[in-house]
């Protein structure tokens, strides 16, 4: 087994790392804020100030620096390594895009700067903005969402807001395939719908026949993830789109997946009325750790009414905010335009590529995905022989014989100096493992991954134990959940700062 | 011009052999063929780095930004000193370009910076707990409501007019979807009176929320508000304005079950609004009810200490449509951001800092007043860095004025209802202005009056 090379390092002592409250020292400053003049008689009575200073560390600068560093190197990126999380999409993330977001004129832009002081940030988002309809296919766009589920959440309550405005109120039913996200059906939830499952077939398609079964003029609207999350284009996906239009219901593409999709295909040409994607997987924005993201919700024309507030309008004179009173709206999802920090990201991935670029992305996230399937094709059983799209699913059952569960494997891989596959995912494979390439990842990364997870696959039939003991390298091993979740220790508790209930 | 693509023509040419098809557009086969490769004409060609930063600079220094106009504005959002070290600390890629920490053992220092963020937001909040963030202030709050609502299914919302009407158009957007009303209960010289909550519960009242400082910028009491809504069954929800707890009584200390704010002013850049940081604490009754990621402390098998996401059966990806939101991504790599900038400031350079946005606010206020037919709309109401005028023309034309002069003025308040109104303005100041800002701003204000003709009312 090759081992990369990792800064990480095992500690022979039970605190190596310790909290900042724990390295704090009494009277210790780091960086002065601007000094400013003046009397502190503010004026405003005692019982409503603070009586004891938080509890915030004090450190030199240079500690805080070393503590943030240190810290750092024990943790994982696509920077310094492979990250193959199934729809995760965890490709790289181009350094040239942090610096437009950091430039000045944007990054010290206040969000209620009156319209004509914000033509240029009005300007990029109109122009992602026409972008993104002309990739999704769609006729409206709002760049609002502050993620996908976020986006999903807009969508809900689009149709909703489409449904009464059409006096169909009785549609309150969101079917949601069991191969979905969890995000979907507690989306629909949250937008005060009621959830049906539908049961895939054992190919993992939605099952046509069963569908037609359920719909009805209570169906408000189907969630599909295209590709699915098994990597599948549904084979009969105009037969599930003309069944659900024909009762009247909506159709929703949860656009997790879009990067097998990007510039060649359009989701709109494929019939869904509304489509969400999401920045930090298809159009590279950083994950930050498991935020910020961005999930931007495309419709068709019949749906444009009913997009959150603010809309941006093109007129004869450039981008500027439409009419933020239009009843039929359902209103702000989240303050300001949108996190336009990681839109103007986003927008300079889609600039850089252009219209060469971009199908290049969906055909080479195939060819990667296609080629690592290949390459692992009896390691563990999958899907089939057929070709998959972005990521591909495999199940690693067999080894349970062996009490090796898809857990083991995924620790095995961070021995290995790799972050794992997403696992237990989707909920109809028994044991999966879903991986995810990106087209960024070279055939040498490709073919070292494929070569390292055979021989952990190998070991765990020859050598359980040494799999059940994994990750061995890493920082930590594998910590005691049970014992985090019974009496949770949810804050450093060397301080008391934060002990201010009277009741 | 970049795809970031990195394979070779014969390593493609292997990988198709190996897969068994000719080309890279055959992998494409299981796609409808009508809909394939569809025209992408009104996509333009791609661009080098150069010409995109050429291009993004362009268009940035079309913005009226804070480098070029000092910031009199804030509403939500605030100009605030932040250290030169944090974002070469925040950059760093194993934080910037890492995963969500599903696999501990590999991402410990990820961990450990949330469960300190969770620390230093419970204790600045005065609250029992934190979990790991949510998209921004206002979802914040919209999901505090959505605890209150879970609690009993009660459906009234009370919300002080002292909350920014913005946001509680946010949280009329998440809690009408599940049955949800909002009321509203007035401002009386920028104070929400206890009798006025009192006299709208019932029971039905899921909760009453206040804000710390209000939208308006005034410093209230809230004694004997947690006692009258638990006494109802219903809860106090606060939503505070993190710089602000630097100086005032925090939502803990007030008694409240929920507390939310908007942590953009904890070393965020304005960044034409977003991505921000959505702080949500609880009393620890609340950790089983709350929504999004919580870091536990725990410890390994060799008895190391250890950190984990935990508590994750309250969450979408076990519970589905039972889960108690749909959040999944957050904004991890802000709450990093606001923990370094607090990290690096201290107790008594956060406090510094607020402070001096008090006394700026006070001088700011002065020199507006000394400027003919601007007066106050409350006299004596205590506030920290906000405060409303009612100036001598309609607002939002006065804005433009200003900003035409080089200083992005108070808020146009033309629109609002009251406190606001159609001469009335919102300022704000922070530590980060100076005197000499200030007292040009007056006098732009005092020049544009002069030629526009301020209509003194």
């Amino acid at each position: 087994m090759t081992i990369r090379e990792n800064s990480e390092e095992r500690s022979a002592r039970p605190d190596m790392h310790p909290t900042l409250w724990e390295i704090s020292r009494s009277g210790a400053r780091g960086v002065r804020p601007p000094v400013v003049s003046g009397s502190p008689a503010f004026g405003i009575p005692d019982v409503s100030m603070r009586e004891t200073p938080p509890g915030l560390p004090e450190l030199s600068e240079l500690e805080a620096v070393r503590h943030f560093t240190n810290l750092s190197h024990l943790s994982r990126g696509v920077d310094t390594h492979f990250i193959p999380l199934g729809s995760c999409t965890m490709k790289y993330n181009p350094k040239v895009s942090d610096k437009v977001a950091s430039l000045p004129g944007f990054s010290d832009l206040h969000p209620r700067t009156d319209p004509e002081g914000m033509e240029g940030l009005l300007e990029a988002m109109g122009t992602l903005s026409d972008l993104l309809r002309s990739l999704l296919g769609m006729d409206g766009v709002t760049l609002a969402p502050a993620a996908g589920a976020h986006g999903e959440l807009t969508g809900i309550l689009i149709a909703r807001k489409y449904f009464e405005a059409r006096g169909e109120t009785s549609r309150k039913v969101i079917l949601v395939p069991d191969s979905a996200h969890g995000t979907n059906p507690a989306s629909a939830s949250m937008g005060g719908m009621v959830v049906r499952s539908i049961a895939s077939k054992p190919s993992g398609h939605i099952d046509t026949v069963a569908l037609e079964k359920v719909l009805s003029d209570e169906t408000a609207m189907v969630m599909i993830t295209a590709p699915s999350t098994l990597g599948l284009f549904e084979e009969e996906l105009s037969e599930v789109v003309r069944l659900v239009h024909k009762v009247g219901a909506l159709v929703y593409m949860d656009g997790a997946n879009m990067n097998a999709f990007l510039g060649v295909l359009k989701p709109g040409d494929l019939g869904f009325d509304i489509v969400h994607i999401n920045t930090h997987k298809t159009l590279a924005t950083p994950h930050g750790g498991g935020g910020p993201g961005s999930g931007p919700v495309g419709v068709k024309s019949h749906l444009v009414p009913f997009l959150p507030t603010p809309v941006i309008q093109k007129t004869d004179r450039g981008y500027s905010f439409a009419n933020p009173d239009d009843p039929r709206s359902i209103g702000p999802v989240r303050s300001f335009l949108g996190s336009t920090g990681v839109l103007l990201r986003a927008l300079s991935y889609v600039l850089l590529l252009g219209r060469e670029g971009l199908p290049k992305v969906a055909l080479y996230a195939l060819l990667n995905a296609n080629y690592l399937k290949k390459r692992l094709e009896g390691v563990l059983p999958g899907e089939g022989p057929g070709l998959c799209a972005h990521e591909f699913v495999l199940s690693a059952k067999p080894l349970s014989a062996y009490g090796v569960h898809a857990g083991d494997l995924a620790k095995g891989l961070l021995d290995a100096g790799y972050y794992a596959p997403t696992i237990h995912f989707p909920l109809i494979v028994p044991e999966a493992l879903m991986i995810e390439p990106t087209e960024c990842e070279s055939k040498s990364m490709l073919d070292e991954f494929a070569d390292d997870f055979s021989r952990i696959v190998e070991r765990a039939s020859s050598h359980p134990s040494e799999l059940l003991a994994a990750p061995a390298r890493t920082p930590v091993s594998r910590p005691d959940e049970v014992l985090a979740a019974r009496d949770p220790v949810l804050k450093d508790t060397t301080v008391s700062g934060g002990q201010f209930r009277k009741n | 011009m970049a795809d970031f693509i990195p394979h070779t023509p014969l390593e493609t040419k292997e990988m198709l052999e190996t897969i068994g098809v000719s080309s890279l557009e055959d992998l494409l086969a299981p796609y409808p063929k009508e809909h394939v490769l569809p025209d992408l004409s009104d996509i333009p060609s791609g661009l080098t780095e150069s010409s995109l930063m050429r291009l993004m600079k362009s268009m940035a220094a079309r913005n009226r930004a804070g480098g070029s106009v000092p910031i009199f504005r804030g509403a939500g959002a605030y100009d605030h000193f932040i250290p030169e070290a944090v974002s070469p600390l925040v950059t760093r890629g194993e934080f910037l370009t890492a995963y969500t920490p599903y696999q501990p053992e590999v991402s410990q220092g990820l961990l450990q910076v949330i469960f300190e963020y969770q620390t230093a937001m419970a204790n600045l909040f005065g609250m029992d707990i934190s979990n790991a963030s949510v998209y921004d202030g206002a979802t914040a709050l919209a999901e505090a409501c959505l605890v209150a609502h879970r609690q009993e299914g009660r459906t009234a919302i009370l919300i002080s007019e002292g909350v920014d009407p913005d946001i509680a158009r946010v949280v009329k957007t998440y809690v009408e979807g599940v049955g949800c009303t909002l009321k509203l209960i007035p401002l009386v010289s920028g104070k929400t009176r206890i009798e006025d909550v009192m006299s709208q519960m019932d029971a039905q009242t899921a909760c009453f929320v206040g804000a710390i400082p209000t939208f308006w910028g005034t410093v209230e009491d809230f004694s004997g508000f947690a006692d009258a809504l638990h006494q109802n069954g219903s809860l106090l929800i606060l939503h505070a304005n993190p710089h602000s707890l630097a100086v005032l009584r925090p939502p803990g200390s007030w008694g409240a079950d929920l507390a939310t704010g908007e942590g953009q002013p904890l070393g965020i850049p304005l960044s034409g609004g977003g991505p921000y940081l959505g702080i949500l604490t609880a009393a620890r009754a609340f950790m089983r009810k709350i929504p999004g990621r919580l870091v536990g402390k725990t410890v390994d098998r060799e008895g190391r200490a250890a950190y984990v996401l935990t508590l994750q059966a309250r969450e979408q990806h076990i519970r589905r449509e039972k889960a108690n939101s749909n959040i999944c991504s957050n904004e991890t790599l802000l709450s990093i951001q606001a923990l370094v900038t607090l990290s690096l400031l201290g107790p008594a350079g956060f406090r510094e800092a607020a402070e001096g946005s008090m006394k700026n606010a006070r001088k700011l206020r002065a020199r507006l007043l000394s400027v003919p037919g601007v007066s106050p709309v409350w006299e004596d109401t205590p506030f920290f860095h906000e405060f409303v005028l009612e100036m001598p023309m309609e607002s939002k034309k006065l804005s433009r004025l200003i900003l035409s002069e080089g200083f992005l003025s108070g808020l146009p308040l033309s629109g609002y209802s009251s406190p606001g109104g159609e001469n009335r303005m919102l300022w704000c100041a922070t530590e980060m202005r100076t005197e000499e800002e200030i007292e040009n701003l007056g006098r732009a204000l005092e020049k544009v009056l002069v030629r526009h003709g301020g209509n003194k009312s």
